[in-house]
């Protein structure tokens, strides 16, 4: 902690400040602390009348309370000034604000559909990409499959290798697996909808070939999809921080195998920021932003990979717990499961450390920072 | 083993059409017939597997359908491009019936 920067003259809004957080009270006017203090207050009783919209409006939309949350105050309602000043330092922060986020837990949705939220800030959100789809169907007869390979276009029967029909349709570009006991699998679609689809026309395929044919007990087994958070990973410090979860064998794979407990999903990261998720949950969409939150006088920086979709909050949750920030940076933005806009510090980009990486992170200009 | 692929193509209509006519005729027994096919599937087999050097290379602009069953592959393609050295047969529509065995394929 070389300079300290003057405290900012006025107040960003949407953004609360710490009480009794910063070991740099002691550098503040006393005024000035006093009119901060009075803001707080207020800002508080805002944030937890928010803080129930929210959780509301959390409830009713479904998921997507990220966005819901970008108007309110990073504090949670425990942050009272007592709390604060007993909370361990700032620089530890990441951890404590995982545990905050933690304790805030917002209420499981009821249902209903659970559509994306485009974010309120203009933070790229990077949304993964359906790439395959794997469904089983239950034709419930028994199949002649010498028959249908004969009679069935687009269809392959090698009894040698392997006891099903390999049959093909070109709109859903799918692949169907069609076995003698009449189970059927379905692959190849980019969508949950498609392989319904796709299934169907299957089913219809066997039903005209003569066979009674049945539609029963559709499931979709697995879905894949791939996405690129646009920045490098450090696979070495995320399986040091999230042992228990990933696997890294640069020798076997050169992606980390990062096994989700809650919800059951399975992620290959790679170093290059390219991320691909396979699991049995309607895992759609996966929203990456980048939270900077701007304290007053000071700024944090953690990552956290952030799902929009309900079960995949855990994701944050454990990204955020695990990451290590870096001391030795000139500035750390503290990140939270708030929108800031980012902007522009000057012409001086800054560097912290996300995940071990470098992330270049954009400052408002005329905004000063507290360099620790 | 020898496949009865071969019988169903310009040269092997021929020869059944030569055959049934001297069977007709009461030329020829229909046994002596049916061995003389199955020599003529031997040697087609043989001749094609040794004999044939030539190399023709085909591209079609859609496979309409394909199938496997019983070792056998069938391809229906439509606008088809043959190319050798220097010629060019173009064909609507292609139909491809092969068989394993040898790494030979015949085509209809």
């Amino acid at each position: 902690m070389d300079q300290l920067l003057p405290s900012p003259g006025f107040s960003i809004p949407s953004i609360g400040t710490p009480l009794g957080l910063s070991g740099e009270e002691e550098m503040i006017l006393p005024s000035a602390q006093q009119k901060q203090q009075q803001q707080s207050i207020q800002e508080q009783q805002q944030q937890s009348l928010q803080q129930q919209q929210a959780c509301r409006y959390y409830s009713s939309k479904g998921h997507s309370w990220v966005s819901s949350m970008a108007a309110v105050s990073p504090h949670t309602p425990c942050c009272s000034p007592t709390h604060l000043a007993s909370c361990p330092r700032p620089w530890v922060g990441a951890r404590r604000w995982a545990c905050l986020a933690r304790r805030w837990v917002p209420p499981t949705p009821v249902g209903g559909p659970m559509t994306p939220m485009t974010p309120h800030s203009n933070d790229p959100g990077i949304v993964p990409q359906l790439q395959n789809i794997v469904s089983t169907v239950n034709l419930n007869c028994k199949l002649d499959l010498k028959k249908i390979a004969l009679h069935a276009r687009n269809a392959e029967y090698n009894p040698k290798r392997f006891a099903a029909v390999i049959m093909r349709i070109r709109e859903p570009r799918t692949t169907a697996l069609i076995f003698s006991s009449g189970k059927m699998v379905c692959t190849g679609a980019k969508s949950e909808d498609d392989s319904r689809l796709a299934a169907r026309k299957y089913a219809r395929i066997v039903q005209k070939l003569g066979f009674p044919a049945k539609f029963m007990e559709f499931k979709i087994q697995n879905m894949v999809g791939s996405c690129d958070v646009k920045f490098p990973i450090r696979l070495e410090g995320l399986v040091l921080t999230h042992s228990q979860f990933s696997s890294y064998e640069p020798e076997l794979f050169p992606g980390l195998i990062y096994r989700m407990v809650k919800p059951r999903i399975v992620l290959l990261i790679f170093v290059s920021g390219k991320v691909v998720l396979t699991g049995k949950t309607v895992v759609c969409v996966l929203y990456l932003f980048f939270f900077f939150f701007f304290y007053k006088y000071r700024a944090y920086s953690v990552c956290g990979l952030f799902c929009s979709f309900l079960r995949l909050r855990w994701l944050a949750l454990h990204i955020l717990e695990g990451c290590d920030v870096g001391r030795s940076r000139p500035l750390v933005a503290q990140a939270g499961f708030f929108i800031v806009t980012p902007v522009v510090l000057g012409e001086d980009p800054v560097f912290c450390d996300v995940f071990g990486s470098s992330v270049r992170l954009m400052l408002p200009p005329g905004v000063p920072l507290l360099h620790l | 083993m020898t496949y009865q692929l071969y019988r169903n193509t310009t040269l092997g209509n021929t020869l059944q059409e030569t055959l049934d006519e001297l069977i007709q005729f009461q030329q020829i027994s229909p046994s002596a017939a049916l061995k003389v096919l199955l020599q003529f599937d031997r040697a087609i087999n043989t001749a094609l597997a040794s004999k044939v050097r030539s190399r023709i290379s085909f591209k079609a602009n859609k496979l309409n359908t394909y199938r496997f069953c019983d070792n056998v592959w069938t391809f229906l393609m439509s606008d088809v491009e043959f190319k050798e050295v220097q010629e060019f047969v173009q064909v609507d529509k292609l139909k491809i019936v092969a068989c394993d065995g040898r790494g030979e394929c015949g085509a209809v």
